[in-house]
C-alpha cells in the first residue's frame, strides 16, 4: 500500500501546477465524481451479491452509528474545549455581545 | 447535495445488480479495482494540491489554526476508540480505520473494502455517510452549543466542500477560512491514516 502516499503525492503535484486552470481543475474533478460512482457501484455490486451480508444489514447500520456517534462526539468535546481555551478572546466578546 | 444523490444512487444500482448477479465483475482483470483506485486518490490529491494556497493561510492566520484540525484527528480517533470497546464485531483498528474516514465516506468506503474487507468498507461509507448528514443537520445546535468550531470539526474532510454552505452559515463568514483549511488537512490524510490504521493490529 506504498502505492497510496505515491499516488496522492503525484497527485498534489499535477494539482499545484495547474492550480490557476480551472478549465483543467474541472475536468479533474469529473473525472474524481466519475470514479467515485464507478467504485461504489462495484461495491454495491459486491455487497448485493453476498447474501449474508444483506441479512445482517441492520445489525451493520447500528454498528456504523456508534463508530459515527464516537467519531462525531469526540471530535466536538475536543474542538469545544480547544474553542474556549485558544479562541477565547473570540468567545468572550460573543458572550459580553450576549450572544 | 447533489453529488451525495448519485453517490447514493449509484450504490443503490450496484446492491440491485449485484442481487441479480447481471454485472460480470468476476471476468475483471485480477487488480483493476486497486488501479481504479489508485487513479481516485491521484485526483483526489489534484484537488488537494489546487487549493495549496490553503497553506497561505496559515501564515496569514495565528499558528493556531493548525489546533483545529488536530483537534478534530485526535478526537475522532479517541472517540471511534472509545466506542470500539462496546461493539463486539469491531476491534480497535477497524474502528479507527473507519473513524479515520473523517466524513469522506466515498473514499474511506472503497479503501477500507480494498484493505480490509467488503464489511467493513460498507460500515465505513454507513457511519461517514452519517457523519455528513449530522452534521448538514445539527451545525446550528452544534454551534450554540459548542462553539464555532464545533459544526467543523464535525464535517471533518467535508468541511472544505459539501458542509461548507451550512458551516459558513452557522459559524459565520470568518469561519469559512478555517473550514477549508481543516476540510483539505483531513482529506489529505484520509488516504494515509487509513492504511496505517489497518495495518496496526
Amino acid at each position: 500500500m506504498l502505492y497510496v502516499p505515491l499516488f496522492l503525492a503525484l497527485g498534489i503535484g499535477a494539482g499545484f501546477l495547474v492550480r490557476k486552470r480551472s478549465g483543467l481543475l474541472f475536468v479533474a474533478d469529473k473525472i474524481c465524481a466519475g470514479l467515485i460512482l464507478i467504485l461504489l457501484l462495484l461495491l454495491g455490486y459486491t455487497l448485493g451479491g453476498n447474501q449474508s451480508i444483506l441479512r445482517n444489514f441492520s445489525l451493520f447500520g447500528i454498528q456504523a452509528a456508534v463508530l459515527a456517534f464516537g467519531g462525531v462526539g469526540g471530535s466536538v468535546l475536543l474542538s469545544s474545549l480547544i474553542y474556549r481555551i485558544f479562541f477565547k478572546e473570540v468567545f468572550l466578546k460573543e458572550t459580553r455581545n450576549g450572544r | 447535495m447533489a453529488g451525495s444523490i448519485y453517490i447514493s444512487i449509484a450504490f443503490v444500482i450496484g446492491v440491485l445488480l449485484g442481487r441479480m448477479g447481471v454485472l460480470p465483475v468476476d471476468t475483471l482483470p485480477p487488480g483493476m479495482m486497486e488501479y481504479v483506485l489508485f487513479g481516485l486518490i491521484f485526483f483526489v490529491g489534484i484537488s488537494v494540491g489546487a487549493n495549496m494556497e490553503v497553506w497561505k493561510i496559515i501564515k496569514k492566520m495565528h499558528v493556531k489554526i493548525i489546533l483545529l484540525p488536530l483537534s478534530v484527528i485526535i478526537g475522532t480517533l479517541a472517540g471511534s476508540a472509545a466506542v470500539s470497546f462496546v461493539l463486539e464485531r469491531i476491534s480497535f483498528s477497524e474502528a479507527l480505520a473507519v473513524g479515520a474516514g473523517f466524513g469522506y465516506y466515498s473514499l474511506s468506503s472503497v479503501l477500507i473494502a480494498q484493505l480490509d474487507g467488503e464489511v467493513l468498507g460498507m460500515i465505513a461509507m454507513l457511519a461517514n455517510l452519517m457523519r455528513e448528514i449530522f452534521t448538514l443537520l445539527a451545525s446550528p445546535l452544534l454551534a450554540r452549543f459548542f462553539g464555532r468550531l464545533a459544526p467543523i470539526a464535525a464535517g471533518g474532510a467535508t468541511a472544505m466542500d459539501t458542509t461548507l454552505p451550512v458551516i459558513t452559515r452557522f459559524c459565520g463568514k470568518e469561519y469559512t477560512v478555517f473550514a477549508i483549511f481543516s476540510g483539505v488537512v483531513l482529506t489529505l490524510l484520509v488516504p494515509l491514516l487509513i492504511p496505517f490504521c489497518l495495518a496496526w493490529r
